[in-house]
């Protein structure tokens, strides 16, 4: 049944419910006065509270209460139109919050807005919510207190209060007496970290870098591309690079040894540096070579074009290459008997044949050695090889390789002899 | 608390501050170096009496929660790690004060070190602390930790800064080091 109120009554509650309302959401706490004031059971889906519309001569805030016709939970009634309603906000200036300062012990002294309001929630226990308060960041500059002011739409508070300014503890009780600073457990912590060097080299146009760098790999003094490389950044950086034979005390790259070579991994690499650049090679310096570096030093580069089993093959060597060595007669007779599922590895005869590539190729070798090669075919040449330019008759010897770690994967090599 | 820093690559307040806030584990942002200012007195070598004064409020007006002062005895650190071979080099362009040493030492070295904690050796072999303005003119300097400061056993503590001249300035790189943004001009 449609009903029509017009309350204005004084409400004087019993500690009980007043303690209990206070808990209470703004809205529903205007409806739990008013239906102690007006003896019905209007629930806040039944009815909507009005902004305060202004005070009475008594000084309660006086709001609508607005029935929206909505039926009630049983399917029955239901309540329209309005009832004006008076009641005494609470004034913050009553409520109990501690002005000495304590009560910024818990939250520090420079909390946000919210984490304000939910103090004074925590402690008081009322129902309210920021929108009870005029939003006002905590100023730690300002030494006259924190004051949190009712926002003039609050349905439950009104006035202010001085929150104080945070507390300020002794220094001097706050330290333990005795207590005495040392330095010397930081002893060994001092030296080179390449971690937190700002230096990220950038080798995407580098290529035959990339190829080079696989898993194990070691830098070496021949290593004059890479080097140099590394070089032009390291002085960019002002970071002293060296690739030396003799141990030195900042970073010396020589045998520093590749131990990651692939995507950028979530939890180790800087994906942020660059954009585009999605893989890394980490290198770790050698302990004997520099022994004071920490850390390990990264070079980044984008795949854009990643080597393709097709795409990638190795090098094609002969032996008007390494003729500039004095062993080319040993060459060619090695190669010869080289049988088919011969496999090529750093020891060995094979050692000999790293030497002589090394002089001649610099960077690669030692690169694909590391990998394992293996005979496929050693024969006279077929007419899908290609002859260097001024031989008539060649045999060749086909490589392929064994193992291909971190997706570098390399078609056949094929040496001339 | 368990975090270990790295000596050198943090101020010297800050590693006072750490220090303490690890022995008493507490975090280090209860006490953080800008509520408080720093004076150092000489023991002996190995040995320094910090004083740590409470600050009315930060220098960016936040005001700080602690009040009085505190002296703590630290024992210093021996830079094994910086021996006196080291030498740590610094692109060099003209006009280059020790602030930007300094910062430039941080920035490519980690080695974060104000002014007024290390001591230049001249050429009669005298020792002195350069303002951060001053402008060396000499390719390589001696340096060590001065008395006046808290980590480092003096007597163990010489490296030497080596500025490696540049014939041309690089602007970018000069102002990558100085870092700050401080360059500013005018046209009147």
């Amino acid at each position: 049944m449609p009903a029509y109120f017009f309350v204005k009554r004084t409400i004087i509650m019993s500690e009980f419910y007043a303690a209990r309302a206070t808990r209470l959401p703004p809205k529903e706490f205007v409806l739990f006065l008013f239906n102690y004031a007006s003896d019905l059971n209007i629930n806040g889906y039944e009815a909507d509270v009005s902004d305060p519309l202004g005070k009475d001569a008594q000084g309660r805030t006086m709001v609508y209460i607005k029935g929206n016709g909505q039926d009630g939970p049983n399917g029955d009634g239901g309540f329209i139109g309005k009832a004006e309603f008076a009641y005494y906000r609470t004034n913050l200036a009553n409520i109990k919050l501690p002005v000495d300062g304590s009560f910024w012990d818990v939250i520090g002294s420079q909390p946000s807005f919210y984490e304000i309001v939910d103090e004074v929630i925590r402690r008081t226990q009322f129902g309210c919510s920021v929108a009870d308060f005029i939003p006002t960041e905590m100023r730690t500059d300002n030494l006259t207190g924190y004051v949190l002011k009712a926002d003039p739409k609050s349905l439950r508070f009104e006035g202010q209060v001085n929150l104080g300014v945070p507390r300020r503890a002794n220094i001097d009780q706050f330290i333990p007496a005795g207590l005495t600073g040392s330095f010397t457990q930081y002893n060994g912590m001092f030296d080179l970290n390449l971690s937190r060097i700002p230096i990220n080299y950038d080798i995407t146009e580098y290529p035959d870098v990339i190829k080079q760098l696989v898993k194990g790999y070691k830098i070496k003094t021949t290593d004059v591309v890479l080097f140099n490389l590394m070089l032009v950044q390291a002085a960019y950086s002002g970071l002293p690079l060296t690739n030396n034979t003799t141990p030195k005390d900042l970073l010396n790259v020589y045998q520093a040894e590749v131990i990651y070579h692939g995507p950028l991994r979530a939890d180790a690499d800087d994906k942020h540096l660059f954009e585009s650049r999605d893989r890394v090679v980490e290198l770790r310096p050698s302990a004997t070579y520099a022994p004071r570096a920490q850390g390990t030093l990264k070079l980044y580069y984008a795949s854009e074009t990643p080597p393709t089993p097709v795409q990638a093959s190795l090098p094609i060597y002969t032996l008007n290459m390494l003729s500039t060595t004095a062993s080319g007669t040993a060459q060619a007779d090695f190669w010869s008997k080289c049988v088919v599922g011969k496999l090529l590895d750093q020891q060995g005869t094979a050692g000999v044949i790293a030497t002589a590539f090394q002089a001649a190729f610099g960077i690669t070798y030692d690169a694909i050695l590391k990998q394992g090669l293996k005979v496929t075919y050693n024969g006279p040449a077929r007419p899908s090889d290609q002859v260097p330019a001024g031989k008539t008759t060649c045999n060749v010897c086909e490589l392929s390789v064994v193992d291909a770690p971190n997706d570098f994967i390399y078609g056949p090599g094929k040496v001339y002899y | 608390m368990s975090t270990i820093i790295d000596l050198l690559a943090v101020s010297q307040e800050e590693a006072v501050m750490r220090d303490i806030a690890q022995r008493m584990a507490i975090s280090y942002d209860v006490i953080h170096p800008r509520f408080f200012s720093f004076s150092y007195t000489h023991v002996d070598d190995s040995r320094v009496t910090v004083q740590i004064r409470s600050r009315a409020q930060t220098v960016d007006g936040e005001k700080s929660p602690w009040i009085n002062d505190r002296a703590i005895q630290f024992n210093r650190a021996t830079l094994r790690g910086l021996a006196s071979q080291r030498v740590m080099n610094v692109n060099w362009v003209s006009g280059m004060a020790v602030e930007h040493i300094l910062r430039a030492l941080k920035l490519t070295h980690n080695f974060n070190v104000s002014a007024s904690e290390i001591e230049w050796q001249q050429t009669d072999g005298t020792w002195v602390t350069f303002a951060e303005s001053y402008r060396p003119v000499a390719k390589t300097w001696a340096c060590r930790f001065s008395k006046a400061q808290a980590r480092f056993v003096p007597s163990t503590s010489q490296f030497s800064i080596a500025l490696a001249a540049t014939t041309r300035l690089d602007l970018g790189e000069y102002l990558r080091l100085i870092a700050a943004g401080t360059i500013t001009g005018a046209l009147s």
